[in-house]
């Protein structure tokens, strides 16, 4: 076949492409009902060629939006509850980028405090959660010294207040070893002995 | 037929529906064919063919003839919906047209697909961009000029190229055919 011949075959192919007849029949008047309505968002977007744009835009809020609505729910979950994973996450994170755990002190005390709130069904959990928190506080106070200790000291203050304060309101035993292990003043106090005897040894 | 079109361009510019109508009516087929041939998929095309008629309507109040006639204005929406289609679409394949031309005679009827068929494979080995430029230039026998606006390159870059594409369909031909 020669180029001439394929030409015109090709063109003879290529006018035999006839409209559909339900598309010569109905194509304008469907088209019609299409001309009528209104610009959309999308059609917007699709003109001024943002369509990728936008749609990395919308993705982008949406995943912001749903990290947010997560991690804001997350917050407020105690032990055993779904977000409650969440949470523990966000913390070791937050933990990391700050370089100490009181962030996880504070999560533990937290998790205290919502439990006792919901203590019917959460006796158990409160236990556990207590334990935890008691435990958290123990690490997290080896690993503190000078100003961070002191930190921490005032954080666990204020959760032995709120401790007392819902042992008062509730007389529940569970949370006692909560409000034990806030007292690091005894511990302090020994260190402060330790610290005034190597004194006393220096100056003799 | 070009004062028709001008003066229904005219009208359809100022919000006349009837007179858009018109142009659909004379630029359907045209538009159809063209897109089906480059995506053969008929009811994709007439998908495209009614997205580029709607895109043509909105427009059409910017569209400015002494920048090229409506039927370019046209053809190049469409080419572009064409392209933005195949960019989703992995594979291409021409197949032929099964209501195509009615013969009676059954024996000619079966010579004519066997003949379409090796000009539509031949076409198909071709890159898209090629096939357009082919179909546009001995199909639709449209001027380097007017093919250039519809592709938006310049006159000189459609001409070499559709020279290097005859060039290479006749390599094709010499080995395929």
């Amino acid at each position: 076949m020669k180029l001439q011949e394929f030409i015109k075959q090709g063109k003879d192919d290529y006018l035999s492409v006839k409209t559909p007849e339900r598309i010569s029949l109905y194509g304008w008047l469907e088209l019609r009902d299409r001309l009528d309505k209104k610009f959309r968002l999308r059609d917007i977007f699709v003109w001024f060629g943002l369509r990728p744009a936008a749609s990395v835009l919308l993705a982008t809020i949406f995943l912001l939006t749903t990290t947010t609505a997560i991690f804001a729910g997350a917050r407020t979950s105690a032990p055993g509850e779904t977000l409650y994973p969440v949470k523990r996450f966000y913390e070791n994170i937050a933990s990391s980028l700050v370089g100490n755990d009181e962030l996880k002190v504070e999560g533990r005390a937290r998790d205290i405090i919502i439990l006792s709130q919901r203590q019917k069904e959460n006796s158990e959990k409160l236990k556990e959660a207590v334990i935890e928190y008691g435990v958290t506080v123990a690490r997290v106070e080896n690993e503190t010294q000078g100003t961070q200790r002191e930190e921490l000291r005032q954080r666990l203050d204020r959760h032995g207040e709120e401790f007392r304060r819902i042992y008062e309101e509730d007389k529940n035993e569970d949370i006692k070893p909560a409000i034990e292990a806030t007292d690091i003043n005894g511990e302090n106090v020994k260190g402060k002995k330790e610290e005034d005897s190597q004194d006393s040894q220096s100056h003799d | 037929m070009d004062e028709e079109v001008s003066e229904y361009v005219t009208r359809a510019k100022d919000g006349d529906k009837e007179a858009f109508g018109r142009l659909y009516n004379l630029f359907l087929e045209k538009i159809y064919r063209f897109v089906y041939y480059l995506i053969s998929d008929e009811d994709l095309a007439y998908d495209i063919t009614q997205d580029a008629f709607v895109r043509a309507w909105r427009a059409l109040p910017r569209f400015d003839r002494e920048r090229g006639s409506f039927s370019t204005f046209l053809y190049a929406i469409a080419r572009n919906l064409v392209i933005d289609n195949q960019r989703k679409r992995i594979t291409f394949s021409l197949e032929l047209v099964g209501d195509v031309g009615q013969e009676e005679n059954f024996e000619e009827d079966i010579d004519r697909k066997e003949r379409a068929g090796k000009v539509r494979e031949i076409l198909a080995s071709l890159d898209g961009h090629d096939r357009e430029l082919v179909v546009l230039r001995y199909f639709e026998e449209m001027s380097f000029k007017k093919i250039s606006k519809i592709v938006g390159k310049q006159e000189g870059a459609v001409r070499v190229k559709v020279f290097r594409i005859l060039k290479s369909l006749k390599e094709k031909l010499g080995e395929g055919i």
